[in-house]
């Protein structure tokens, strides 16, 4: 056994590859982004369908940070505190009878704005009423429909549906981009988690239904269930009025709806509404 | 506004670590082929036992070691080759330029003792990273074996 002179000279390309490296990655990149913008388009194509199967979680995760932000403004006054309490107490109360799914959780906030009487549902189960609203409602049964109301709406998920596509979007990108959903917050308070998000007719529609089956089962009539939205009605003519309930379309036609299945239950007395609830205590 | 300014860094990271590990490493291919011709009279043999005509010469341990660090775009270019698979281009040049840097830092060590060859060759690589995940990835190769130097040369070894 003996060695060679020297070391021999191998080849080269046996380890490596002279194709230029950009090439690789431009194919790569390319591809990768295509199929990326792919899914998001089909996304936003099918957001509507997809919205209600994001899981409740995620939506909440979204708005998290908002939520502790809300809840440090409002405890101002002890009158506050209690009213938002009450409103909590009613709105549990109806939430169990709404069939709501499982994973789903509801926060009540009361917005100190006297002179915009409104209720909302946003993102995240959170649900707002204004106290200009409190001041509207006669009795008890009045307010929990407007709660029931926003609640349904809650129910079929429409304030994920309203924003799906960019929502769909968003987590689909921190997914891929392996962010959490807290670093696309400022994305989603810039699409205005505050404001009225736009329902359409047929949302709307579907969570008066809803409403009107959780009042009854609740308090086994429907008696002031139309109240508040006749009383938005009557002063539909006033400006500051209907920009709030431009949201709501067709108002006379849902006022309809809601008195035909009124009208084919039983009258019942109403109930007082919660005295920490009444406006001249706020 | 602040997508935009990450898009920036990103593409300018990408394009530093694009030009600059380019051109790093043709200089460094430039050198690995000149200095191998020059050291191929040290013969690298992977033998457990040197041949009958080395019998009677001096031996002694002689190693070489390198660390290499990957760029930014070696980095984007794995990771997005991590995603659908297959044969990671980028870091196969890398590991070759640190074998064979590794081998002749060994080889020049041997011949600055006057070994004419080394036997019993190893090669073993480990990565070197500080922070987990974050960070840049570096490996280190590291070449050891046994010189075998002739009875007359002066040498510090053995």
């Amino acid at each position: 056994m003996s060695f060679a002179k020297q070391n021999p000279k191998i080849p080269e390309g046996i380890n490596t590859s002279s194709d230029n490296p950009l090439k690789e990655f431009t194919i790569l990149l390319g591809g990768i982004l295509l199929v990326i913008c792919a899914i998001a388009a089909l996304l936003l194509i099918f957001s509507h369908q997809l919205a209600p199967h994001i899981p409740f979680r995620y939506e909440q995760a979204l708005v998290n940070k908002f939520s502790e932000l809300t809840s440090d403004n409002n405890s101002t006054e002890q009158t506050m505190i209690d009213a938002e309490l009450a409103l909590q107490e009613l709105g549990q109360q109806l939430a169990e009878n709404s069939a709501l799914a499982p994973d789903i959780e509801l926060h009540f906030h009361l917005l100190d704005e006297p002179d915009v009487p409104n209720a909302f549902a946003t993102l995240g189960g959170h649900i707002f009423v204004t106290t200009g609203l409190l001041r509207e409602v006669p009795s008890e049964n009045a307010l929990a429909m407007v709660l029931a109301h926003e609640i349904a709406h809650i129910k079929f998920r429409h304030p994920a549906q309203s924003i799906s596509g960019g929502l769909l979007v968003q987590l689909f990108l921190s997914i891929v981009t392996g962010q959490n959903a807290v670093a696309l917050q400022g994305t989603v308070q810039q699409a205005g988690i505050m404001t009225v998000l736009g329902f359409s007719r047929k949302m709307e529609t579907a969570a008066d239904r809803a409403a009107l089956d959780t009042l009854e089962q609740h308090y086994g009539h429907l008696a002031d269930a139309e109240v508040f939205f006749e009383k938005v009605l009557a002063k539909h003519q006033q400006a500051s009025w209907q920009a709030i309930f431009a949201s709501h379309p067709d108002m006379q036609q849902r006022i309809e709806q809601i008195k035909k299945r009124t009208q084919n239950t039983k009258t019942a007395a109403t109930k007082a509404l919660d005295p920490r609830l009444s406006y001249e205590n706020l | 506004m602040e997508a935009l300014f990450q898009i920036g860094i990103f593409a300018l990271l990408l394009g530093l670590g694009f030009i600059f590990g380019r051109r790093a490493e043709a200089k460094h291919y430039k050198s690995i082929f000149a200095r191998e011709d020059a050291l191929r009279g040290v013969i690298v043999s992977t033998d457990r036992f040197p041949p009958v005509e080395f019998m009677n010469h001096h031996s002694g341990l002689v190693s070489g070691n390198v660390v290499i660090s990957v760029d930014y775009f070696k980095v984007v270019s794995a990771g997005l080759r991590g995603i659908v698979g297959g044969r990671i281009r980028s870091y196969e040049t890398l590991l070759d330029r640190a074998r064979r840097e590794a081998l002749l830092r060994m080889q020049e060590q041997a011949h600055a003792a006057g070994a004419e060859a080394i036997i019993n060759t190893k090669i073993e690589t480990s990565r070197i990273s500080g922070n987990g995940n974050k960070g840049i990835a570096s490996v280190e190769v590291l070449a050891y074996g046994t010189a075998l130097i002739p009875q007359l040369a002066k040498t510090g070894l053995g």
